[in-house]
């Protein structure tokens, strides 16, 4: 199976192409913050110089949120309209567990989520132990445990975390797993990015005149 | 030739069929209105969420309506700007992405552009007129007020526009402070319909050497300082406030935008953008103006992406297509 993989709700973006959880082609790139990506950009040069046409992909897989607002929306629009101009299923993965699934140790993966607040869950091996949430600050220097994520900037807080490079591999092995555990959007229109923030605290910052 | 326009710099998710006459074969406008409503204005997260969620469903819609499926497109024209950074996004990327996957050409419109461009949909007087340029065209809505001097199609110079508030902007801050909703225009028409448009003169600004800017900041504050200083004239002449305030918005853009037209010896005047459906602009204007004054049709004189397909095909003709690393932009200048 041909698969196209997305990642925008973090840092760096992944771009993948797969075939039978072999890469074709993967690109990994910091993108600019709130603003268009080159996400399919790069794709459809890569598929040009490799004689790879858009309609030979049968699934997209996109990682769909926890993460950036913006960023996660827009992974998310590019990897759901593909996937509905193509007429193919689509396989949402999750931000956190993409994170942990580069160990086979217990772990809690980290996202920033806005200002003094972050992304939190617990793996062991892979497998969820604990559901995402926004956690302070504070909190995250209370947690024992391993510490991961791809932000370096969260080393500024705790000190013993453990920073990953986001392995486009990693990700096709999950996206292959989530498919044949049958997570899979037949009309991928109905996917939408995890937000955890849900609308009325966005509002309530908004009408504080905090954001 | 059929061309899918995309329009989503505001709050409204708007997608449209139109093919190169300028016929409009489905129009599709899903307001978010209802969502922002409460919060008295738009929030720029929730209609960049709003339109994420419901873009997809607008092309399956508009497709639907028109008998069309995507592989039928020929161009895809989008809106890159002016507007709300989070809100483009959607529309862009949602563009890019079905240029990506069918391999179609596409193409990025100024939003004021598409404007323009409302003149010419659906086959009305003005598209039947050999020549009708040049024509000076009045772009007013609740983000904009400009005047463009249409020289021929795609040839466009501004000659003035707001310093400050846009007209549409200060008649919704206006309507808000008396205790209405966003948005306020259609409600403020409303109200003065049977009102006493000279119950009270508001201030009527004009600036030495630039005949043809506007600014309505300081006739938004004036008005807002009537209200809070005549609480009786509120309880019983509301319909003679709203219909006096309506009045001097009108009467400065139309002022302004004859002038104009006078000045540069134009053969006629578009009004496009949302105030452009005000039934007093309206009249004002075709019964002051000395030149004949074309309108789009109601439903194209607010935000619709039939207007972005149209402009999008005139570029696209010419020879110009953009590729996916379309950017969008907050401000952006018609040229
Ligand atoms: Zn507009």
């Amino acid at each position: 199976m041909k698969i196209l993989s997305i990642n925008n709700a973090f840092q760096p973006s992944i771009t993948a192409f797969s075939e039978n959880e072999k890469i074709i082609f993967s690109i990994t790139a910091y993108q600019k913050d709130d603003w268009p990506n080159n996400i399919l950009y790069v794709t459809k040069t890569m598929f040009d110089s490799l004689g790879i046409a858009p309609k030979d992909i049968e699934l997209v897989s996109v990682v769909y949120g926890p993460g950036s607002f913006t960023g996660t929306r827009v992974g998310v629009i590019e990897g759901k309209i593909t996937s509905y101009a193509l007429n193919i299923p689509i396989v949402p993965v999750n931000s956190l567990k993409f994170i942990a699934a580069h160990f086979k140790e217990e772990v809690h993966p980290i996202l920033p989520a806005g200002k003094n607040e972050y992304f939190i869950a617990k793996f062991n091996n892979g497998e969820r132990v604990e559901k995402d949430r926004i956690e302070k600050k504070e909190f995250l220097k209370e947690i024992n445990g391993i510490l991961v994520s791809p932000c370096e900037e969260i080393k500024d807080i705790i000190s013993n975390l453990i920073i990953i490079n986001p392995d486009p591999e990693v990700l096709i092995s999950l996206t292959l797993k989530e498919y044949a555990d049958g997570n899979i959007f037949k009309d991928p229109l109905s996917l939408n990015p995890l937000y955890l923030h849900a609308i009325d605290t966005i509002f309530k910052k908004y009408k504080n005149g905090r954001n | 030739m059929i061309i899918l326009g995309i329009e989503t710099s505001c709050d409204d998710t708007a997608i449209s069929l139109v093919n190169e006459k300028g016929t409009v074969l489905s129009n599709v406008v899903s307001s978010q209105e209802v969502f922002h409503k409460n919060f008295g204005g738009i929030v720029p997260e929730i209609a960049s969420r709003k339109h994420s969620e419901l873009i997809g469903y607008a092309i399956t819609e508009t497709l639907k309506i028109a008998g069309k499926s995507l592989e039928d497109i020929d161009l895809i024209s989008v809106t890159k700007g002016p507007g709300l950074v989070g809100s483009l996004i959607i529309g862009v990327e949602t563009a890019k992405a079905i240029s990506f996957a069918l391999n179609k050409p596409l193409i990025g419109i100024n939003h004021l552009e598409g404007h323009i461009y409302s003149l010419f949909l659906g086959g009305p007087k003005l598209s039947k007129i050999k020549n009708p340029f040049p024509l000076i065209i009045l772009i007013v809505s609740g983000g904009h007020t400009e005047l463009v001097l249409m020289e021929n199609h795609l040839k466009y110079r501004v000659i003035g526009r707001t310093r400050d508030d846009a007209a549409g902007e200060a008649i919704d801050k206006f309507a808000r402070f008396l205790g209405y909703g966003y948005p306020g225009g259609p409600l403020i028409e409303k109200l003065g319909i049977n009102g006493n448009p000279e119950f009270h003169k508001f201030p009527h600004l004009t600036f030495k050497g630039s005949p043809y800017e506007f600014s309505f900041s300081g006739l938004k504050t004036a008005g807002i300082y009537f209200l809070e200083k005549n609480p009786a004239a509120v309880k019983n002449n509301l319909n003679d406030i709203a219909a006096s305030f309506e009045k001097t918005v009108v009467d400065i853009l139309t002022e302004r935008t004859i002038r104009a037209a006078v000045d540069y010896k134009v053969k006629g005047i578009g009004v496009v953008g949302g105030v452009s459906a005000n039934k007093r602009l309206r009249k004002t204007l075709t019964t002051e103006a000395p030149v004949e004054v074309f309108l789009p049709e109601k439903t194209f004189s607010t935000d619709n992406a039939a207007m972005i397909a149209l402009a999008g095909y005139r570029h696209f003709e010419r020879g110009e297509k953009d590729n996916l690393l379309l950017d969008v932009y907050s401000r952006l200048e018609i040229e």
